[in-house]
């Protein structure tokens, strides 16, 4: 075997190695503030398969587990099975409270439909599928609201709709993109959240809402978000219920989100991402050499 | 480049695919090892991308979704193959086209591992800095496969490029389907008026 044969694999073993000593779950212990159990949530999360995410059911509850957060909405593109699938799992092997949605991703709006059992059309209308979520005791979330969305969501959807995500990782995509969800939000008092909107790259749980609930269970937060009991952090303020803003920021006590940059990390991307490369370039050793290479001409048929 | 093979087909597969088949080497293991690899590098995107690092946890996770593309792709190859080469051989050949993704999948989960999150995501609002990319690679690979059916399946330049078409066919159509799923239908349908 080549000493270039060797560095790879080497390489990539090390990288596997820090990887996986550097994987622990967040340390997280239940917190109480002014009666309520907070919550950390994150209510926009896309499973594989069907969803252009990387992860399956099972697999988004562990890295919620990881990433610290006490519940998620696993919610698939115009679809619920996966979400129910996932509830199914966190209620038989335990896990952060999963509440099963759907992304309904139309032509014109994107809305999270939280804590439904039936998949709702893309092609209703905004406020016929507020409608709907209501009637399968759901909430209704605005996913993205960005200024290209707003005529989507009419006058009677904007009377009707819950809540409207204010930090998610388009927030990072530019001022534009933050002021339009923000002002979106204020338009309607809606509930706040802050979502990773997650499809497999960068953290699940990265954008999160803190949920002021009664208990850690699917009714329990659905009610505090109809009641708007929630705090955001983003970037460049605090969003939510300003007596629980007030709360929270006396307390200091809300977990920040986790990072994860510390060496074995590091060393697990400068050792992995090389052994990878050349596992996949060298990984199987030397071509055949005891003949000399035919010349082209002679090998491929003539058209 | 007789160090690595697969260098050797990505950059000059015309005269590299002849070659490699007179390789006498066979076997179980050499069907499964490039297709192995394919679904590594994979779960290795998945890992690195949604932590920054690889961890067994998640590069079991990453290959859980992974595990479905080689059969696909095993099963494009075994339609058109050519019945004289043993299908071990052709399978191994076939998956060292690959590099161009590969270089493409490095890339682009390097972005985010090294890139803090946030400043990933302002990035990623510029498509062409990665779909660009990503559609040199769909070239690319596409060249290199276009002479794997010509040297390998010993085909004309017409029945290289029809099979070509219907290996893509086969293999990314349902590909692609069980990754987006109803979000890739309704962007679809919402564009065609169906």
């Amino acid at each position: 075997m080549s000493k270039l044969r060797w560095s790879a694999w080497g390489l990539l073993a090390v990288g596997i190695a820090a990887g996986t000593l550097a994987d622990t779950p967040v340390d997280h212990r239940p917190l109480t503030l002014g009666g309520y159990q907070v919550l950390a949530a994150d209510f926009h999360v896309h499973p594989f398969p069907l969803s252009a995410s990387t992860l399956l059911p099972w697999d988004l509850i562990i890295e919620a587990r990881y990433q610290g957060l006490d519940a998620i909405a696993i919610t698939g593109h115009n679809g619920v099975t996966m979400g129910r699938i996932g509830r199914w799992i966190a209620t038989h092997f335990g896990g952060p409270t999963v509440l099963p949605g759907e992304e309904i991703h139309g032509p014109a709006y994107h809305m999270l439909a939280i804590g439904i059992h039936s998949t709702i059309s893309w092609r209703l209308p905004a406020a016929r599928a507020i409608e709907e979520i209501h009637r399968q005791g759901g909430v209704a979330i605005a996913a993205h609201p960005d200024a290209a969305s707003w005529p989507g969501f009419g006058a009677e959807a904007m009377r009707t709709l819950d809540g409207s995500e204010i930090v998610q990782p388009l927030t990072f995509a530019g001022e534009p993109y933050a002021s339009a969800m923000r002002q979106f939000n204020a338009r309607g008092h809606f509930t706040a959240t802050g979502d990773s909107d997650y499809h497999g790259v960068g953290p699940l749980g990265l954008c999160r809402t803190y949920v002021f609930a009664r208990e850690n269970s699917e009714p329990a937060i659905l009610d505090a978000l109809r009641a708007g009991r929630t705090v955001v952090y983003g970037p460049d303020g605090v969003y939510g219920d300003p007596a629980l803003i007030e709360l929270a920021s006396r307390s200091g006590r809300l977990p920040p989100v986790p990072q994860h940059d510390g060496w074995l990390t590091l060393l697990s991307r400068l050792a992995g991402i090389p052994g990878l490369l050349g596992v996949a370039f060298f990984g199987f050793g030397r071509a055949y050499t005891c003949a000399e290479p035919p010349s082209t001409n002679n090998s491929v048929p003539v058209t | 480049m007789d160090e690595s093979p697969d260098l050797w087909v990505m950059f000059r597969p015309a005269q590299a695919f002849p070659h490699l088949l007179k390789d006498p080497a066979g076997g179980r293991w050499m069907a499964l090892r490039r297709p192995l690899l394919l679904i590594l590098m994979l779960a290795a995107f998945a890992s690195l991308a949604t932590s920054g690092r690889l961890s067994l946890r998640l590069l079991t996770a990453g290959a859980e979704c992974a595990v479905f593309l080689p059969p696909l792709m095993i099963a494009s190859l075994a339609l058109l193959r050519r019945p004289a080469i043993p299908f071990a051989r052709v399978i191994d050949i076939f998956f060292m086209g690959h590099g161009p993704w590969t270089l493409w999948i490095g890339a682009f989960a390097s972005a985010w591992a090294f890139i803090p999150a946030d400043k990933a995501f302002y990035w990623f609002q510029f498509r062409a800095a990665w779909l660009v990319p990503a559609l040199g690679s769909f070239l690319w690979s596409g060249y290199i496969d276009f002479w794997f059916l010509r040297c390998v399946f010993r085909k004309t330049a017409g029945q290289a490029l029809r099979d070509l078409a219907v290996q893509r066919t086969i293999a990314w159509i349902p590909g692609l389907a069980i990754f987006l799923g109803a979000g890739g239908w309704q962007v679809l349908a919402s564009r065609f008026g169906w």
